[in-house]
């Protein structure tokens, strides 16, 4: 329980008003050491589900499969049926454990956030200067956001008609 | 019973001539989507302009906007202001601890795979704007609409469909822009109270200051919820303005009126559906079997909306009067507007190419008006007293100003209301007529408009009227005037005329006679006089 507790930790960011930007990468090495740092060690409950019981559970069919990648707005067209029946289950096993993890009743489900809870609830004084901190940041975020895209158009992004095929 | 039921059929009106049959009751509710002008986006400080912007896609797109992973949101607490100030407008209660939810779905204008919304926990709820009859035009002395709830959440992307290239173009300047869902009650019973809702609702967006309020544009987005006769409800989408808006629901009563009467209502009417508008029909988007499950869900990285007891206070007495209250003092005493006159000061344009805004033409009005009346003071019956400032402001001024395209905010740097109030008095004290005061009045403009409105210029009426030779004469010999006007008869030459007038055939007519002087003499002898002289002349007898 405690150990859940500091990797949910871990993950809480702390909010303020002003947009935060980290500080850049230097290297490929230090994108993939930051990639691959566990934080939330969902592999780790991956694999204990692997481990544990739910082997046996039913697998979904065929049909259930294809129904979610249309819910999901994915195409079924060509995909890995199988594969995706495995991932499904270790979802689902990994599902079962959040379910079975004991919850501390002390707490308010209303805050569960991956931010700082409680927070205090804000005088007309603390809107209005938190209304003021936003609009004097400098930078407006904007930037050239098709640039990096693989595809574009006169400054549109694209989305090619088969991925829409099929959704709602 | 096939052949019964049509043999029993009502007649349907055509949609330009609708009425609701009182046999069908219709209801209907509002959901409106309004988006807030504040200057950032809602998540992110992306500029928040998706109309002028619109040329220049994705130009305003920050990390978060275009849903690039690892990024997260950011409240900007000048929307949940501007909730506020609505929620109060609006009469409803405001939750002091509301959320935001996550509702799923997948389209290309919506990159992070969901909007984030208010499901569980709105920001208020159990509003209501009261609609009247004198005000709103509504066939009820009066009608409470009841707002269920208003809701903050992000606006999506825009697609712009290319289908012989089969793709779709996305452009996210849109995306993250905040909105506010009000959903109304069922309250709404026939299309003027409707329109009136719209109108009155406009309006109110605006005198807040919270958003441009444009169905034009799609500040405001209107969907309709409609039913009769307490069957299935259906959703009415895709209603770009005004006229969608009350042609859809015209068309839509008529059709399922005529399934009612047809005896399909439980096949085609039982389950709820939504459909769209093409321009002149409904038609079918979405049923029961293809209700989009949206597996809503608290959105983890956004902080509660939690705000303290004295926020809605203390936001309420920041708000101007509501433009209800506005135009009940200006039709009151000392006042005395007539409605029509009074709506032209409160009620807002959508702002795009006016030459004022209610706000600074009410402002001036009042300034003249109080200094106008205070130089009067006795000399005029209080009923009066508007006469003057409302035709030469109203009427005239705003006349002026458009034909010169000309802001009233440059010319009050010079002419103030007090100098306004100056030339308003000239008139009263008839030392000009109203015909030479319009001439003035222009010239006056039109020189502002020349010398680019310099703030150091001043304005000598007096010089001018001197300038100009347009001042009244006010002792003239009753003689000389009948010369004047004996002349006048003659040089129209039109006897049949002349006799009906002084038969009292056509007494109107006089007017002409007297719009002759006027001419003739520049505006300078008071029509009065030469209304007087004419019929001393002719010998009237009516």
């Amino acid at each position: 329980m405690y150990q859940n507790i500091l990797r949910v930790g871990r993950c809480v960011r702390p909010y303020s008003s002003r947009p935060l930007i980290g500080l850049k990468f230097q290297s490929f090495n230090e994108i993939k050491e930051y990639i691959f740092k566990d934080n939330c060690c969902t592999n780790e409950y991956l694999s204990q589900s692997e481990q544990a019981k739910d082997h046996c559970l039913p697998v979904a069919s065929r049909e259930t499969v294809l129904k979610l990648l249309k819910l999901s707005g994915l195409p079924s067209k060509g995909a890995d049926i199988e594969g995706i029946q495995e991932t499904l289950n270790k979802q689902i096993s990994f599902i079962n454990i959040l379910h079975d993890t004991d919850l501390d009743d002390s707490l308010d489900v209303k805050e569960t956030r991956l931010l700082r809870r409680k927070s205090p609830p804000l005088s007309y004084q603390d809107l209005i200067a938190k209304i003021n901190d936003g609009q004097n940041s400098d930078s407006n975020g904007s930037w050239d956001s098709t640039s990096r895209a693989t595809m574009s158009k006169n400054g549109y992004f694209i989305i090619r008609e088969e991925i829409l095929n099929g959704t709602d | 019973m096939w052949v019964f039921r049509r043999f029993n059929h009502t007649h349907f009106p055509q949609i330009s001539e609708f009425r609701l049959l009182p046999q069908y009751k219709l209801k209907c509710g509002l959901e409106i989507h309004t988006q807030l002008d504040t200057r950032n986006k809602l998540f992110s400080m992306s500029t928040n302009d998706p109309f002028h912007s619109a040329n220049n896609p994705n130009l305003h797109t920050s990390f978060f906007d275009i849903a690039l992973p690892g990024t997260q949101p950011l409240l900007n607490y000048e929307a949940v202001l501007f909730a506020t100030k609505l929620a109060i407008a609006l009469n409803c209660r405001v939750n002091l601890d509301s959320q935001f939810d996550r509702k799923h779905y997948f389209y290309g204008d919506q990159p992070l795979g969901y909007q984030i919304t208010q499901h569980f926990s709105p920001f208020a709820s159990q509003g209501h704007l009261p609609l009247y009859r004198d005000i709103d035009g509504i066939a009820e002395i009066n009608k409470n609409i009841h707002v269920a709830q208003l809701q903050i959440e992000q606006d999506t992307g825009k697609s712009l469909y290319k289908k012989s290239e089969q793709i779709t173009l996305i452009d996210l300047n849109r995306s993250g822009v905040p909105l506010i869902e009000m959903v109304t009650e069922p309250d709404f019973q026939d299309l003027g109270q409707i329109r009136a809702f719209i109108k009155k609702y406009q309006n109110l967006v605006r005198h807040l200051k919270i958003s441009t309020g444009d169905l034009e544009t799609g500040a405001i987005r209107v969907d309709v919820n409609l039913s009769i006769n307490d069957h299935a409800r259906v959703e009415l989408k895709n209603l770009p303005n005004t006229s969608s808006i009350l042609n859809a629901i015209k068309y839509e009563y008529l059709r399922q009126v005529r399934i009612i009467e047809d005896g399909m209502a439980n096949k085609l009417l039982s389950q709820p559906e939504t459909r769209g508008w093409t321009g002149s029909s409904t038609v079918k988007l979405r049923g029961k079997e293809t209700t989009i499950d949206y597996r809503y869900m608290p959105d983890m990285e956004l902080p509660r909306i939690k705000l303290a007891s004295d926020v809605v206070e203390t936001v309420r007495k920041t708000m101007p009067p509501s433009p209800d209250k506005v135009l009940n003092t200006l039709i009151s005493e000392p006042y005395r507007l007539s409605l029509k006159d009074a709506k032209i000061l409160c009620l807002n344009s959508n702002g795009q190419g006016e030459m004022y805004n209610h706000e600074e033409l009410q402002q001036f009005y009042l300034d003249t008006f109080h200094s106008y009346a205070y130089r009067v003071k006795e000399g005029i019956r209080a009923n009066n007293l508007s006469k003057l400032p409302t035709n030469w402001i109203i009427h005239e001024l705003l006349g002026d100003l458009n034909k010169l395209e000309l802001p009233l905010s440059k010319i009050t740097k010079v002419l103030k209301p007090k100098i306004f109030a100056d030339f308003l008095m000239l008139i009263h004290n008839n030392e000009i007529s109203g015909a030479s005061g319009k001439l003035l009045l222009f010239h006056v403009l039109k020189t502002l408009k020349e010398t680019n409105c310099d703030a150091c210029a001043s304005i000598d009426f007096d010089s001018l009227i001197d300038e100009f030779d347009i001042r009244t004469i006010n002792q003239i010999d009753d003689g000389e005037l009948e010369e004047i006007c004996q002349g006048i008869i003659e040089s129209i030459k039109n006897e049949k005329l002349i006799n009906d007038i002084a038969s009292g055939k056509k007494k109107n007519s006089i007017k002409f006679l007297v719009g002759q002087g006027m001419k003739l003499s520049q505006g300078r002898i008071k029509a009065q006089d030469f209304e007087k002289s004419f019929k001393k002349v002719l010998d009237v007898k009516w």
